[in-house]
Order: structure tokens, then sequence, then C-alpha cells
């Protein structure tokens, strides 16, 4: 088990949030096999980049919290990894946390990531109002015109799709 | 000619916008250079050995007269009066400062151009046969593909940072003229029982490492091009090596896991997703397709017999030789595609001035449809131009110094800008191919020899496609002195093939006389003047040319020097 970490403020398209998960137990999927689904429910499930999703598969009905960790910000494998959990059918809420930064907030909500978990420094040095505008600039998008779904399945609840 | 849509024009100004905001961000020192970098890269931005440098997209290689002029006016208004087209469809001004580049993007955009995605670790601008729409051996404009990939493409979310860069080329046509053996994804577009689709050739690529693409999919339907280059995409974003720059290219991925278990890969996710995808919208497909029909031809077309060049020709050897190297058979017989030269032996390969832009651009509006080409040998192409107006164009030409008579022949250089600008360079490469083109120019030995193409690289990313050349120049530092590889054999066509190193290189001043040797073996042993220095090495081999570069009284030499 990690240890949680209530330092830290978490940003989605509305804006700055306390972080609402650090109560919950982190555990990563080489605990998943000892793990009851109660325990599976209510914590969060931190994956490193490199991380086969496809083997999570039976555990994706039960999760509600998966935390992707970004090695750098030009490390673009997390993108790649929401991405697959969603094609996967996970429906509950992804954070990025690590190297992601504001000017791929936008890539994070379009590949299906809810929030991005920040530290106090980063949040102080990318204010509130930055990630908010960048969130706007997700309206324009020319995979969605071509006929790809979104990834975010909170707008695909919203446009119910 | 595809015209930007509302959609187009609102994201290219947005794109502009934020980048702005994001030079602004970076003065004021709230983001890291480590997180401009990248940002800056996606923009078309380099830091380069001198100054920024900035690379313009020109998707596909096609141009109208009004973007041309504004390329001119950029290289006038923020840089130094011209500009350098490079081997991917790209215009790039080497001397610009970082805060003009905002205005520049906007003055860009004004015209629908943009720099998205010409360098930085994503999808870069997809490029296609520059004879497209012209050429007589084409199954389909490889341009619509081109376009829908460009806007596919643009701005994905999954993609922009992935492993490395990734290039696409496509052709329409059974002479592989965009090199697709050669990148990332190599599309050709073909023909099977009567429906046309895709073959997929994947992992090709030039740099330190050359391969030969593998083919992915022999045969892939239209609507699946799409969802199947997204998982192509997704496997390589997550698993291609990110622990070493020189392993990151797809090809490695390739070599790594084999064609058969990445395919395996590759199949499971696009089996997984295709049901997610509802397919372009038709009005979508329609309008792509309705911007790359041919153009529309005035009423006097319809009368025109074949005009026959050969009176043309008659009137003025310069014109006749000339369209000799520079003319290319049209599938309309009244049209020939006319190739302009960047090569004046003695100038830099694929320079333009703003002077030249302007002359191209009115003789695009003139004569030629207002269509204009640029190609991956860096030079430009007036795609369809009436046969009756071949004459006035050549005299156009010649007057503003473009009308050097040499494609694919040995002036006809491919170089990489080296040492000039280039902040990896190992060595010159630019005065190289002024050299070479200058020297055998003057001894009037081009026209004998034939069609031959030369490509030198500064250094061993290979930006000059020296691997296939047919004679390919490798420029080195040996302990602080240039040294230059010679590689022959190399092809970049449907026969793709790596060239074949000759031997222990040469010194700056023994590659001339190294390079005369090459021709000279070729000149003496050649059946006739049909068989090309390319035909000539295929037949014989790497032996004669060794014989005659390294001799016995200097190969002990040479090998002491090793
Ligand atoms: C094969 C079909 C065509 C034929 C036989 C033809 C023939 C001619 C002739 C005989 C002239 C008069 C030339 C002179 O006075 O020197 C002319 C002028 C001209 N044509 Fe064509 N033409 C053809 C197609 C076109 C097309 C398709 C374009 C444009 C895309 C075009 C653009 C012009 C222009 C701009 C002039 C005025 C040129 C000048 O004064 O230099 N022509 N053409
Ligand atoms: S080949 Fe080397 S020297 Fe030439 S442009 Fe590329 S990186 Fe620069």
């Amino acid at each position: 088990m990690i240890d949680s970490n209530s330092a830290r403020i978490v940003v989605d398209a509305a804006g700055f949030h306390l972080d609402d998960w650090h109560k919950r137990a982190r555990f990563t999927p080489e605990d998943l096999a000892g793990l009851d689904a109660k325990t599976g429910a209510s914590g969060v499930l931190v994956l490193d980049a490199a991380q086969r999703v496809e083997d999570l598969t039976p555990w994706l009905n039960v999760l509600t919290a998966v935390e992707i960790g970004f090695d750098n910000a030009g490390d673009g494998r997390g993108f790649s990894l929401a991405r697959a959990l969603r094609g996967l059918g996970y429906a509950r809420d992804i954070r990025a946390s690590g190297g992601i930064h504001v000017d791929q907030f936008r890539h994070a909500l379009q590949c299906g990531i809810d929030a991005v978990i920040l530290t106090r420094e980063a949040a102080s040095r990318m204010p509130e109002q930055h990630w908010v505008n960048a969130a706007t600039t997700t309206a324009l998008n020319y995979q969605a015109r071509l006929g790809f779904a979104s990834a975010s399945w909170r707008s695909r609840e919203d446009l119910n799709l | 000619m595809y015209r930007y849509n509302q959609f187009d024009t609102e994201y290219v100004r947005q794109r502009v916008a934020i980048f702005r905001e994001q030079v602004a961000r970076r003065i004021a020192g709230v983001l890291t250079e480590d997180e401009f970098k990248p940002l800056r890269l996606q923009n078309g931005v380099y830091l380069q050995l001198h100054a920024y440098m900035l690379r313009v997209a020109i998707p596909y290689g096609t141009l109208n007269a009004r973007q041309m002029r504004a390329l001119a006016m950029i290289a006038e208004c923020w840089d130094r009066g011209y500009g350098h087209f490079t081997t991917r469809q790209n215009i790039q001004f080497n001397w610009i400062r970082l805060d003009d580049v905002g205005d520049i993007l906007e003055a860009l955009a004004d015209v629908e151009m943009h720099a998205i995605q010409t360098s930085g670790n994503c999808v870069r601008n997809v490029t296609a046969d520059h004879f497209a729409g012209a050429a007589k051996d084409e199954i389909e404009d490889p341009r619509m593909t081109a376009e829908l990939l460009r806007q596919y493409s643009t701005g994905h979310a999954e993609f922009a940072f992935l492993p490395r860069k990734f290039k696409i080329a496509v052709t329409g046509a059974a002479h592989d003229r965009a090199v697709t053996a050669f990148h990332d994804i190599g599309i050709n577009i073909v023909r099977k029982e009567g429906v046309v689709g895709y073959r997929i050739v994947i992992g090709g690529g030039l740099g330190r490492t050359p391969i030969i693409g593998t083919e992915l999919v022999e045969f892939l339907p239209k609507a699946d091009l799409l969802p199947y280059l997204e998982a192509v995409l997704h496997v390589y974003n997550r698993y291609g090596r990110r622990d070493n720059k020189y392993k990151a290219r797809i090809k490695i991925l390739v070599q790594e896991l084999g064609i058969e278990t990445l395919r395996a890969e590759i199949d499971a996710y696009f089996t997984a997703t295709r049901d997610a995808f509802a397919g372009v919208p038709d009005a979508m497909l329609g309008a792509i397709e309705a911007a790359f029909q041919p153009p529309e031809m005035p009423p006097e077309m319809d009368v025109a017999e074949a005009y026959d060049l050969r009176h043309d020709a008659a009137l003025s050897p310069a014109l006749a030789a000339w369209m000799e190297t520079n003319l290319e058979e049209h599938r309309d017989g009244r049209h020939a595609i006319v190739s302009i030269s960047l090569k004046a032996p003695g100038a830099t390969p694929g320079d333009a001035s703003a002077e030249q832009m302007r002359v191209i651009a009115d003789l695009a509006e003139r004569y030629a449809y207002d269509e204009i080409r640029i190609s991956h040998e860096q030079n430009v192409i007036l795609p369809h131009v009436p046969k009756a107006h071949i004459a006035a164009v050549f005299r156009a030409l010649d007057a503003a110094g473009l009308a050097s008579a040499n494609i694919g022949q040995l002036s006809d250089i491919i170089a990489c800008p080296g040492m000039d600008y280039c902040a990896l360079a190992t060595a010159r490469s630019i005065p190289i191919a002024q050299e070479i083109a200058t020297r055998f120019t003057a001894l009037k030995m081009e026209r004998d020899i034939g069609a031959l193409k030369i490509k030198i690289s500064g250094c061993i990313n290979a930006c000059g496609h020296h691997h296939v050349g047919h004679i390919g120049i490798l420029g080195l530092d040996r302990a602080g002195v240039e040294n230059y590889q010679i590689t022959l054999g190399g092809d970049g066509t449907e026969d793709a093939a790596l060239g074949a190193r000759t031997g222990p290189g040469f010194s700056a001043e023994a590659l001339i006389p190294a390079i005369e040797t090459i021709l000279d073996t070729y000149l003496h042993g050649r059946k006739n003047r049909d068989e090309t220095f390319l035909a000539f090495y295929r037949r014989v081999g790497m032996a004669p040319f060794k014989r005659a570069l390294y001799p016995p009284t200097n190969r002990a030499r040479h090998e002491s020097a090793a």
C-alpha cells in the first residue's frame, strides 16, 4: 500500500479542488490479486505508464478511482493508457499525476482523463485560470468531426451518446 | 485545391493564439524550457545554430499563388529574403526571432497555412507524390488520403507526445515518387479486384539505422484507414522505446518485437476499437474529394489539339535542353508537368528568394491553373501547364534564374543544411553540393551521365537521404577533420534499396576526385547511354568502383589512415 498524500490539489475542467482521494487506500496492480472487491471499490489503483491495462479487465467494473502517473512532460504513454482503459469499458474516474502540465490538459481531457493531481508548487506556478482556459480548447477537435467517439465518459454522458 | 472550411480556420487561429500565449509564459518564466520545448516544436519552432528556425507545412506539397506570395512576404519581412524548401515538403525560415513567430503564424493563417506538427514527437506533415493529380500512372490522387490524414493527425490528443517523430507518406501511383518505403508508415493506394484500398508499409526509415519498410497490411479497405492507423499509433505510443532517442522510432519496435507480434498487437486494438468509430461523415469525404478534381479548363482547351512541343524545341536549343530534363508527361496530352529546379549549380539546393517565389506564383496563376507543388527533391513543380505555354513559362523562368535544366541529373542534388545551419552537423553539406554541381557542370559531363541522384547529409541523422542516393555522401567528423563516406546504389522508389559503402571515407579535398573516379568508372563501363548509373551499378556491383577508388598503391595508405 502506498501512503496517501493530502497536500495535493486536483484540477478538473471546472477548476481547482482539494484532493478528495487522500483518505483512500492506494494500491498497485500487483496488489489486486489479494484484494477484496470492497477495498478495490473504495481505494485508488495507481498505474505506472508502462502498465498493460488489458490485464486489468476483471477489475474494471469494480474500481472507481484510477491514477495514472506521468513520468515527465514528454512521455505521452499515460494518454494511451487512459484511452485503452476507456476502450475496455472502464467508466469511473481517471486522474493523472506526475509530470503533466497545463498545456497538456486538453490532451488529458480528450483522452478520458477527468482531472490532474498537482503538487502545491505546480498549482502556484500554473494558476487555475490557465487550466480552465485550456479545458475550453477541447471544443475544436478534428478527431470527433471525423467520426471518433469521445473518450471522455463525462462528456459522452452529457451528450447522451 | 483544398480550401479551409470554417472549422479549419478557427482551429488554426486558435493554435496561433495558444502559441502566442505560451511564448509569453515562457518569456515570463512560468513555463520551464523542458515544458516549453515540445510546445514550440509542435508549432514548428526550432532553436538552431545561429537563430530560431520556423518550419512551415506545405501539406502534400500543394500551394497556390497567394500562398507562395505569402511565403515571399514572410521571407522579406521576418527573414533574410529567402526560404529553404526541404525534403519533406516544408519550407524553413532560418533566421527568425522567437517574438516574431506569433505574427508569422498569423500571416500564414491568413492564407490557410500553418506550422503545426512540423516538428516534435508527433505525426508530422503528411507528404505525397508531387505529381499527384497529373501523373499518368495514378490509381487515385493521394492528396485525398493525405488531406484526410492531415485532419486526423492534427492536434490528436493521444499522439502529441509519442516516443519520437512519426512520418507518413502516400502515393497513388505505381512509380513511387514519395519514398514510402522509408517512412514510419508508407501508404500505397492499390486496386484489388477493382476495389481501391491501401497497402500499408511500416517501419521504414533513414537516419542512423536505415531500414526498408515492411508490409503490415496487404490490402486495407479505405473505410478502415483511420481506425487502423489509430491502432498503429496507439501500440507505438505505449510500447515504443523511450529510454534511448536513437532507438525510439517505430522501425526499432518493428525490429525488436518482430512484424508478426506487432501486427497481432495492432490488430487486437483495431478489432476492439473499430466499432466505436462511426466512420468519416460522407459530407466531409465529399468535400475532400471535390477539392482534388482536375482543374477547370477554359473552353479553348476543348478544341485544343495536342500541341507539338517539337516546334518550340527547334526554335531554341536552351529550351530544347530544358524540356528534355524538366518536363514530364501529363495524363492529359494537352498539358505537361513542369519541374522548376532550385538547384542552380553553385546555389544552395532548395533555396528560393522572395523574388523567385513571386515569379513562380505569377506563372502558376497565369498559365497553370494556380497550382504549385513542392517536391521532396527540393524543387518546385507546376503540375498542369498547357503545352502551348511551355515556351513562355521557360522564358520567364530563365529571366529569374530558375531555368536550370538539370532535373534528375547530377547537379539536382539533395543536401541537408549541414554545418551551415544545423546544430547537429558533423560536416558541411551544402558547400559540397555546390562544389560537385559546379565542377561537373563545368566539365559538361552532366548530359552525358544522364539520370543520377546524388544525396548528401552532414551527419548520420541522414536528413539529406544519402542512403537512397544513387551516390550517397555522408559527412562525418574524424578527430576534428571532415571525412566523407560514399555509398552507391541507393534507391528510394518502389525498387527500394540502401546504398552500400565503397570503403574508407575521403577528406573534403579527396572527395571531388573520388566522385570523378566513380563517374568515370560508370562512363567507361556502361553498355550504352541507355544504361543509367543505377542500372550499371546493379549489373556490375561494387567491385569495379572499389578497384578504381582504392588502387593497390593507395590501399595501404588508406588502411593505415583508417
Ligand atoms: C492547349 C490549350 C491552349 C492553347 C492552344 C492556347 C493558346 C494560346 C495562344 C495562341 C495565345 C496567344 C499567345 C500570344 O499571343 O503569344 C494564348 C494566350 C494566353 N493563354 Fe493560352 N492556350 C491554351 C490554354 C491556356 C490555358 C489552360 C491557360 C491558363 C491556365 C492559358 C493562359 C493564357 C494566357 C494567360 C495567355 C496570354 C499570354 C500572354 O500574353 O503571354 N492558355 N494562348
Ligand atoms: S543530416 Fe545531420 S547535419 Fe544534416 S540537417 Fe540532419 S541533423 Fe543536421
